[in-house]
């Protein structure tokens, strides 16, 4: 399988390389995605007319790419639980969608399969985002690449910036998602990626690495046949909050990363977003820049069934203090 | 995007090529649109000014096409169009051959892109001479 490295990143996804290597250079697909997705809106936005209605808007939008939407119930079929499927039509391309999601999934669902035409592959078959093993790294890719034009669709950076009004904080995410008809978390994605400073924001998650489960679960097993513990509990790794996606500010640089899994420290105000409200204190992230900044926590929305059921899956919203 | 690059004639008739293609009057794709007659009418004559998006949407939709079909051979045609120079900014003398023997703007542009190799005609009479190589060159290539 063929793999590029690009600005630090790997990429093996054949549509992603097809992107990278369009133009016969190697391009990063992250920029092009970007810069594909606000040249698009820039277009819509040149005539009079346009709606605000984010639903009614996003569907100009897939217009003016060749894209056809239509509601489809697809759980009734084989009760497969699907958000929506992009197929290649003899006319341009059509998305089926499941308008039994909530509204907001819904919108950013359609952003995101709009993304998948810019890849020139696309056109090679259809791609069903549930049926795709999301598990995968190639399908995780292209998927996160999807994700970001999406974001630029939905919420562009200065209609975004705009409605901000200056005030990055979480209080000001239930607002700008009602604005645009986007989820809490991908709002709160988009008050880092808009940024116009240097901001972090991403999902945690209260558990334990791969390792420290298999381990675990190798002392149980003894634990059981003998009756008695050959490792001590005590030696046990507990859970934490581990990162899981991570979004930053264009502004941001190799040092403001958090890589995946990385733990927070244990008196970190991420633990004491157990409450309804935003909790928020002046810290430190788990990176290499070393910078205090505000960071806010809050539960997410969404909690998973598999979460943890004291500590929930937490988002967090970083900004460094300019004063 | 700017309405100096939407050929809106063009527009017009890729709409007007659709509507009959269905066999539909006016009043059909206006009710099946919600957008009215007047404008249709407009659109459809290219006098709508700087099409509104979401009118141009609805009549996509009830067409059973996308804004992409409708506008893109007229933003395609315009972008050819805009590369067009005023009667000022043409060579000497080619206005004037434009006029006289009513010659398309392509034709035109075609003349004033072509690259010479000593010097460019600098009156009436050079262009005449040089139209009239290359219709027989195309002539000449027509008979082989």
């Amino acid at each position: 399988m063929e793999t590029v490295r690009i600005a630090g990143r790997r990429y093996s996804d054949p549509d992603v390389i097809s992107l990278c290597r369009q133009t016969g250079e190697l391009i990063d697909p992250r920029s092009t995605i970007v810069h594909m997705a606000r040249s698009l809106v820039g277009k819509i936005n040149g005539f009079p007319g346009v709606p605000r209605e984010p639903m009614e808007r996003l569907k100009i939008i897939a217009s003016f790419n060749g894209i056809k939407i239509q509601p489809m119930d697809m759980d009734g079929q084989n009760r497969e639980k699907r958000d929506a499927a992009l197929f290649p039509t003899a006319s341009g391309w059509k998305v089926l969608y499941n308008p039994n999601r909530p509204r907001s999934r819904v919108v950013f669902t359609i952003a995101h399969e709009v993304t998948h035409t810019f890849f020139p592959s696309s056109s090679s078959g259809a791609r069903f985002r549930s049926i795709t093993n999301p598990e995968s790294r190639e399908a995780n890719e292209l998927e996160r690449l999807c994700d970001l034009g999406a974001a630029e669709l939905v919420m562009p950076l200065e209609d975004f910036q705009r409605e901000a009004n200056g005030q990055y904080t979480l209080t000001r995410v239930e607002h700008l998602a009602a604005q645009f008809g986007t989820s809490f978390e991908a709002t709160t994605f988009r008050l880092a990626s808009a940024h116009p400073g240097l901001a972090v924001a991403g999902l945690l998650r209260y558990r334990l690495t791969l390792d420290e489960e298999r381990r675990r679960h190798k002392v149980s097993r003894q634990q059981l046949l003998f009756s008695s513990s050959l490792l001590p509990s005590a030696q046990l790794a507990e859970k934490k909050y581990r990162r899981q996606s991570l979004h930053m500010s264009s502004n941001c640089t190799d040092d403001h990363l958090i890589r995946w899994n990385k733990s927070f420290d244990r008196e970190s105000v991420v633990y004491k977003a157990r409450d309804y409200g935003v909790r928020r204190a002046i810290e430190t992230l788990p990176n290499q820049s070393g910078l205090y900044g505000q960071l806010e926590a809050v539960l997410s929305p969404f909690q998973r069934e598999e979460a943890d059921g004291s500590f929930g899956d937490v988002l967090f919203f970083w900004q460094q203090i300019t004063q | 995007m700017d309405d100096r690059l939407i050929d809106l004639k063009k527009l017009g008739s890729t709409i007007r090529f659709l509507r009959h293609g269905k066999g539909w009057a006016l009043a059909d794709l206006a009710d099946k649109s919600g957008v009215s007659k007047a404008y249709i009418s407009d659109l459809e004559n290219g006098a709508a000014g700087k099409p509104n998006i979401q009118y141009v949407f609805n009549v996509a939709v009830a067409l059973d096409a996308t804004l992409d079909q409708l506008l893109k051979d007229a933003t395609a045609k315009d972008q050819r169009t805009k590369k067009r120079r005023s009667a000022e900014d043409l060579p000497p003398g080619l206005s004037d051959l434009q006029q006289e023997l009513e010659l398309s703007d392509d034709e035109v542009e075609m003349l004033a892109q072509v690259n010479f190799r000593g010097n460019r005609p600098k009156d009436t009479e050079g262009w005449r001479f040089v139209l009239q190589a290359i219709r027989m060159a195309g002539e000449q290539n027509r008979q082989k």
